[in-house]
């Protein structure tokens, strides 16, 4: 048999594969839009366990603008191994931006009243724990109301180092104090 | 999909393309892929796609379904095995970097970066940083199969141009559904000078132990912030609108890679992935035309072209431009799109109308047929080369018709306006499909074509 005689059903094979694929991606386009745009309404609705069905991100990135006058959460650390530390020493904001988030989310939980001692304690506790490098720490989170007005021109002193975003706080209250290996320690305080 | 087609063959913004072109372009499409897994191969080498950076020496906390599919299959045990698992991938990427056609590699380096971008994302917080080269490695798997002394086919560099179009709007649409949060959850705070003052000095209390290095300057100039934040609404919004505006491809492809870089900048939010791969499917982008035109870049911007476009259709209807020959490809059986090309009499300017009848192939209809375009979707007008399409052509034909006789008085009155051809040719859509369901006749099917089927 010659090396061309096999060719004609495999050609044939392969115009179908190439037009089954053509067709395929012709829908590709218009699906991927209605499912992504759908998945938006969609993702609270069928993820429980996460914030969104992965892979489809909601994009509400930055879509809320914040009042001038904003709330702030906090960490201050109130005695390491017992010994109590110097007054206002706040371990957040003073820490990356991922303990930042992970301080917001267990204090939204806290103020909702939802879960609040679990997520401290699995979120917050391995955080504080890494940080201070001790493993009996007791510390309170805080919310306090910050003015940006006050904030803007201070943008470069803080950039310096010369102001912490803490000196801005004002009227702060406390969401609870706990110690790394009793647990809470003082009774939830009701913010809203 | 027609509108992407058309897109290509919209000639008064775009300029027109040959099948030569577009073969081309696919090629380009098959390069720049072969470019996409060069930079996976290498982000598993040094350090973001690495899988021991997804595997937290745990197993997964809160498992994505991807890593609950795998638990359930085949446990969880080997992704503990990250220098194996980072050498599959590595392999698979290198692999597609080479072949970019062959299937399996493609498959294989989709499936890595699904397990890794799941992994990562399974103990309890969301980082989106990756979830963009996902997108893009799926639409990458319907790139079509071919070896490599092969000739494109139209069908293969139709494929190709679907997969690029997909990728363009993978990467596009987050910015315009962000955009669209932004109107939904901003309402008329959005219009607010200092709504991109608050924003930032807001994430600065997020940011306080290191501050992104523009932020100072930029926070204490209100004007300055109030014009970015509007530019920064303009191209989120209309982000999808360039998949469809070639002209836009290269200028919006910067824009945005400035976007981000600017957004590292002011907030410390980078997107690196992002920057590479608008640099390489905009900034790069086959169907952009190869010189940048002013006059075609302001006529094809969203809502501020519109005065342009209407400035330069009223300046092509007044003048009487010299055309040496109008082809019409038509519809023989349409009883309808044959009296329209019997009646037709263009002006005594035009040298040369030729008429052409679709079902009867031949090497014209076969040139338009490895153009994006079906032709059931509407006539074709080839104007000294340049292609027009549907209500493209009418209007084109309309505006070449000269003022004589009854037809052509009421073809140009009707359609020399392009909004009342755009309008109009739909109904004369239905009455063709109409006309032929009452004779029994089949549309055009392109494969049995006298000439050149594939």
């Amino acid at each position: 048999m010659s090396a061309h005689e096999g060719e004609g059903p495999r050609l044939v094979r392969k115009a179908a594969s190439t037009r089954r694929r053509l067709r395929l991606t012709k829908y590709l386009i218009p699906l991927f839009l209605v499912l992504y745009v759908v998945m938006i309404p969609l993702n609270s609705v069928v993820e429980q366990e996460h914030s969104e069905v992965f892979p489809f991100f909601k994009w509400r990135l930055f879509s809320n603008i914040p009042d001038w006058q904003t709330n702030e959460y906090a960490l201050v650390l109130e005695a390491v191994d017992g010994q109590p530390v110097e007054e206002g020493h706040y371990l957040i904001p003073n820490t990356e931006v991922r303990d930042w988030k992970a301080l917001r989310l267990a204090a939204l939980d806290c103020v909702r009243n939802v879960d609040c001692d679990d997520t401290v304690a699995d979120v917050i506790f391995p955080l504080v724990i890494r940080s201070t490098g001790h493993s009996e720490v007791e510390f309170s989170i805080i919310r306090a109301e910050i003015d940006l007005r006050e904030v803007q021109p201070q943008v470069d002193d803080i950039a310096n180092g010369k102001t912490a975003i803490t000196d801005f706080f004002q009227s702060e209250s406390a969401i609870g104090r706990w110690n790394t290996e009793v647990g809470r320690i003082s009774a939830p305080v009701q913010t809203e | 999909m027609r509108f992407l087609r058309k897109s290509l063959l919209g000639v008064r913004i775009t300029g027109h393309r040959t099948p030569t072109d577009l073969t081309r372009a696919a090629t380009t499409v098959v390069l720049l892929s072969q470019f996409y897994y060069l930079l996976i191969a290498y982000q598993m080498t040094t350090s973001s796609l690495r899988f021991s950076r997804a595997y937290e020496g745990i197993p997964p906390t809160a498992p994505q379904w991807p890593l609950k599919l795998v638990q359930q299959t085949i446990g969880v045990d080997w992704l503990a095995h990250t220098t194996t698992v980072t050498a599959f991938g590595l392999l698979f990427a290198i692999s597609a970097a080479v072949a970019p056609r062959i299937l399996v590699w493609r498959l294989g380096t989709f499936l890595y970066l699904l397990l890794h971008v799941a992994l990562r994302n399974s103990y309890g917080s969301i980082n989106h940083g990756a979830h963009i080269l996902l997108f893009v490695s799926f639409a990458l798997l319907f790139l079509p199969r071919r070896k490599r002394h092969q000739p494109q086919t139209r069908r293969g560099v139709l494929a190709c141009l679907n997969v690029f179009w997909l990728i363009q709007v993978v990467l596009l649409l987050p910015y315009t559904l962000s955009g669209f949060q932004k109107i939904w959850h901003g309402g008329l705070e959005l219009l607010s000078p200092d709504a991109l003052t608050r924003i930032l000095l807001n994430r600065l209390l997020a940011e306080a132990d290191d501050i992104p290095p523009l932020l100072p300057f930029v926070s204490q100039h209100d004007l300055l912030t109030y014009a970015m934040w509007l530019l920064t609404i303009y191209i989120e919004i209309f982000a999808i609108l360039v998949v469809f505006r070639p002209h836009l491809h290269r200028p919006f492809g910067i824009v945005l890679m400035l976007f981000h870089i600017t957004s590292d900048w002011l907030m410390n939010i980078a997107f690196p992935n992002h920057i590479v791969l608008l640099g390489l499917f905009l900034v790069f982008s086959p169907l952009a035309p190869a010189r940048l035109s002013p006059s075609g870049l302001t006529q094809s911007l969203p809502i501020i072209g519109i005065p342009f476009r209407a400035v330069k259709r009223l300046r092509s209807a007044d003048q009487h431009r010299q055309v040496d020959r109008v082809q019409l490809i038509y519809d023989g059986e349409c009883p309808l799109c044959s009296n329209y090309a019997q009646f037709l009499k263009l002006r005594q300017s035009v040298k040369e109308l030729t008429l052409i009848d679709a079902r009867q192939g031949g090497p014209v209809v076969e040139e338009v047929r490895r153009l994006p375009h079906d032709l059931n979707d509407g006539m074709v007008a080839v104007v000294d080369g340049r292609y027009y399409v549907g209500h493209e052509a009418l209007n084109e034909l309309a505006l070449l018709a000269e003022g004589r006789g009854v037809f052509n008085r009421i073809n140009r009155l009707a359609f020399n306006s392009p909004v009342a051809a755009r309008l109009g040719y739909p109904w004369l859509k239905l009455g063709r499909w109409l006309l032929l369901k009452l004779k029994g006749v089949a549309p055009i099917n392109p494969s049995q074509l006298p000439q050149g089927a594939d």
